[in-house]
């Protein structure tokens, strides 16, 4: 772990403002609300590719919410909409008319918080995305899941029983695979919702790691509510608070010099 | 202080005694049921063997063989029948001064001539048939008083029975081995004062004199008859038959108009020959019968799971066989099932996944109350309605296929509501996990919400088994009640066919019996059999439910 922060260091001591017109995803002026209940307020914010965003903020305060707007998985909810204000992902609108969701999805892929694989063979689980957009190949399948599996650092580990339950592997595990079931269907974007939050410190760091090693290729948003590991993955950090984005800026700066009273009182543990 | 907590720890511990109590009580009940059935069943297998050895002994069984025989020759017959009618009715359409006329008619007096023939020559077993039956309904009777006989007599013994009023003394009675008529008489109105009426009715005067005896050795003159006929008249008749048979047919000059009467006559002479070269079998079997081999138990219980006739108060010899009964059942549980699973797990996929909350709270309490109408109104449904829409397309209005429909529709909430909740069980996140990856509603629903319920479903299946293969109000009104093994041969005219089911059969003869007799005893061995397919059912879903749930 410590491995990770001495990679990290240089490379955030010269991050700067990126410019909003390069954004991958931008949130502008955003209500939502499920039913009556209004849960973000006026949020605007923008997202650069390649980079990691961390969401911190006491529970509760509209993180998963948010996550979840960007990939539309709010839909499920009965009642819950967009009050004012668009979310754009590459300049598209997401509530347009014309997003097909299933495609949205697919470009941009989720971790859940609890890892959740399917009742399959591990193989089946990281094939499951590929199969359903109806690709035959085994060859190619077959290769797409071991290049995802290395990805997600998982290979070497289940390379000898592919074909066994995901049930069989630890908590760690499970969730590395998770995020090979979603590498796999390529995205571009990906969504992790306190990603390890079951996990214990070993597992955490490793994935930890994972999420560090993946932005090369890949735009993350991630959700924790353990400021140590916002820090360690992190480039830029976007705190809210009841609803509101109080501040969002590099990582290092919300945690040495945050500008705002609220952001420092829960940093240093006032409350949350 | 300690006053009142003393007392919340009695009233807690009564609160328990109660519970406990209950599920001890409910335990405890299950168990006496099933020491009950076995205890009242069990008995079947000493009778029916009993029942079987007597079946031997009395010479039922030579006459079964001899009237086996005898249907092959009727079925022999029934070609050249055959052939008659058909010549018949095409001479009949030819127009009465045709060419073909004559000739006809004399094909015809020789087709007839022949065939009357045969028939006469098959008279001949026929009447041996018939008296080897008299003689062994003879012998039949003789037995069963000669066994009432020694059970009352040995019972009046046991009872020391008041010595004054009794007719004998019980020293005398140890000695008597034959009893006269007026003796009989007077015992059984002794029996009737003393509200003895199962002794009493055991004792049948008219027997008295010449069967009125208890010694074992007596038997032998009645079974010797029949034994001996076997290399007499039976022997003789076949000799007669076959010089007859082979003379009928060389005599016979065929003058057909029909070409395919041709071929139809090869057939009936090749069935002949067949029937010739197992004459030999029969003979065997009847030279070889004797009345005292004894019969083994085992006998008794691979002719009642084995058996493929249900046959009460005949004349000639009771069966019980479970196999038609078995059958039936499994037949309507079958279609039942296959017209449930559908309806029920696809309401179930339907409710869980499409429905919007409006209108599952609308179509689960209709589905859920079906379950609540009594199954005789299910019936009365069945008999009025359904009958009439099934007699389109089947010859009967009752049948496999109506009792069918109707516990579909018995069993579809059961499957429903379980089938509903494995699908409700199946963990959010794993839908969510699909949905984000891309998958369409339905590609989710049917790679991994259906995958992960399927040992729910399938519980939930066996289940709906259970209670289709135990209802009795429906296939009682609505089977059709005939005793037969369904007609498996004839493709999905098997649908068509009236059955009768083990709980049909129960409800419907139970009242009737005689209490303890072997009927009485056989109807608690379909109970047990339909107790032990049920345990079986329930202890499979339990087994595959458990797996389910610790799959995640
Ligand atoms: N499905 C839902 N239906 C109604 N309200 C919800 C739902 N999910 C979350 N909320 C509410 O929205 C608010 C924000 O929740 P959430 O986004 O989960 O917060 P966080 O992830 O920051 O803990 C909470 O007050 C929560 O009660
Ligand atoms: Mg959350």
């Amino acid at each position: 772990m410590q491995s990770v922060n001495d990679q990290k260091a240089p490379e955030r001591e010269g991050a700067t403002e990126p410019e909003p017109k390069n954004a991958t995803i931008s949130i502008r002026n955003l209500d939502f609300l499920y039913g009556e209940n209004q849960v973000l307020h006026d949020v605007s914010l923008d997202i650069f590719p390649n980079e990691v965003m961390a969401f911190i903020g006491p529970s509760g305060c509209g993180k998963s919410t948010l996550l979840r707007c960007f990939n539309r998985m709010n839909d499920l909810v009965e009642g819950a909409k967009i009050g004012k204000g668009s979310i754009e992902i590459h300049g598209t609108d997401l509530q347009d008319q014309s997003v097909d969701v299933i495609e949205l999805r697919k470009k941009v892929g989720m971790v859940f918080q609890k890892s959740n694989p399917f009742p399959k063979s591990i193989y089946q689980n990281v094939a499951y995305g590929l199969q359903i957009q109806g690709l035959k190949s085994k060859k190619i399948i077959d290769e797409k899941v071991e290049e995802s599996l290395r990805k997600a650092a998982l290979w070497e580990e289940v390379k000898d029983r592919l074909n066994e339950n995901a049930y069989g592997l630890s908590g760690g595990q499970q969730q590395r695979l998770c995020i090979a079931r979603t590498l796999a269907v390529e995205p571009e974007i990906i969504l992790m919702d306190e990603p390890c939050s079951a996990l214990d410190p070993v597992a955490t760091g490793r994935v930890e790691e994972l999420i560090f090693g993946l932005k090369a290729e890949y735009t993350i948003v991630v959700v924790t509510h353990n400021m140590q590991q916002a820090g360690r993955v992190s480039d830029r950090t976007a705190f809210f608070y009841l609803g509101k984005l109080i501040e969002c800026d590099l990582t290092k700066k919300i945690f040495l010099n945050p500008s705002k009273k609220e952001t420092e009182d829960y940093i240093s543990g006032k409350f949350g | 202080m300690d006053e009142k907590m003393k007392s919340t720890f009695k009233k807690d511990k009564l609160i328990k005694a109660f519970f406990a109590s209950n599920a001890l009580t409910s335990i405890i009940i299950l168990g006496l049921i099933t020491i009950f059935l076995f205890k009242e069943g069990i008995e079947f297998f000493g009778q029916y063997r009993h029942e079987l050895e007597r079946y031997r002994g009395s010479g039922m069984e030579y006459a079964k063989v001899v009237s086996t025989q005898h249907n092959e020759q009727t079925t022999l017959y029934r070609y050249l029948e055959n052939i008659l009618s058909k010549e018949v009715e095409h001479f009949e359409s030819l127009p009465s001064n045709g060419p073909n006329r004559e000739k006809g008619e004399q094909g015809r007096q020789d087709l007839l001539a022949l065939t009357r023939s045969f028939q006469d020559s098959k008279e001949l077993l026929l009447t041996y048939e018939k008296d080897v039956v008299k003689w062994a309904a003879e012998t039949k009777l003789f037995l069963i008083t000669q066994n009432d006989l020694i059970e009352v007599k040995s019972e009046a013994i046991e009872q020391k029975l008041p010595a004054e009023d009794f007719p004998e003394t019980i020293g005398e009675l140890k000695e008597r081995n034959s009893f006269t008529h007026r003796e009989l008489a007077r015992w059984r109105n002794y029996f009737i004062r003393h509200e003895r009426e199962d002794l009493a009715k055991r004792i049948n005067p008219k027997a008295g004199d010449e069967m009125g005896t208890t010694e074992k050795g007596k038997i032998n003159d009645l079974t010797d008859r029949i034994r001996k006929s076997a290399t007499v008249e039976y022997a003789e008749t076949l000799i007669a038959q076959e010089k007859q048979f082979s003379e009928i047919f060389s005599g016979f000059k065929p003058n057909f108009l029909l070409p395919e009467s041709e071929k139809s006559l090869a057939q009936a002479q090749e069935a002949l020959k067949e029937y010739l070269s197992k004459v030999p079998t029969y003979k065997e079997r009847l030279t070889q019968w004797d009345p005292l081999t004894p019969y083994p138990l085992h006998r008794a219980l691979t002719g009642f799971l084995l058996g493929k006739d249900w046959v009460t108060n005949s004349a000639r010899q009771d069966w019980f066989g479970v196999l038609p009964l078995l059958s039936g059942s499994l037949l309507v549980s079958l279609i039942a099932l296959a017209l449930a699973i559908p309806f029920g797990v696809g309401s179930a996929i339907y409710i869980n996944q499409i429905a919007t909350t409006r209108e599952q709270s609308i179509i689960k309490p209709c589905i859920e109350f079906i379950s609540a109408i009594p199954s005789v109104l299910i019936g009365f449904f069945g008999i009025a309605v359904l009958g009439g829409m099934v007699s389109f397309i089947t010859d009967e209005r009752l049948n496999s296929l109506t009792a069918g429909f109707l516990l579909a529709l018995m069993t579809v909430p059961t499957i429903f509501t379980l089938a509903e909740d494995s699908l409700n069980n199946v963990p959010r996140v794993l839908r969510d996990a699909s949905l984000s990856l891309g998958a369409t509603r339905w590609q989710t629903c049917a790679k991994v919400i259906f995958p992960s319920a399927i040992t729910g479903i399938i519980s939930a299946v066996l289940l709906g088994f259970g209670r289709v293969i135990g209802e009795t109000m429906v296939v009682l009104l609505c089977a059709g009640n005939r005793i037969a093994i369904p007609d498996f041969t004839s493709g999905f005219g098997v649908f068509a066919q009236p059955v009768h089911t083990m709980t049909g059969i129960i409800a419907q003869e139970m009242g009737e019996v005689e209490f303890g007799s072997i009927h009485y005893r056989a109807l608690f061995m379909v109970g047990i059999t339909l107790f032990l397919i049920s345990l079986l059912v329930n202890f499979l879903s339990q087994t595959i439910a458990n797996r389910y749930k610790n799959s995640y």
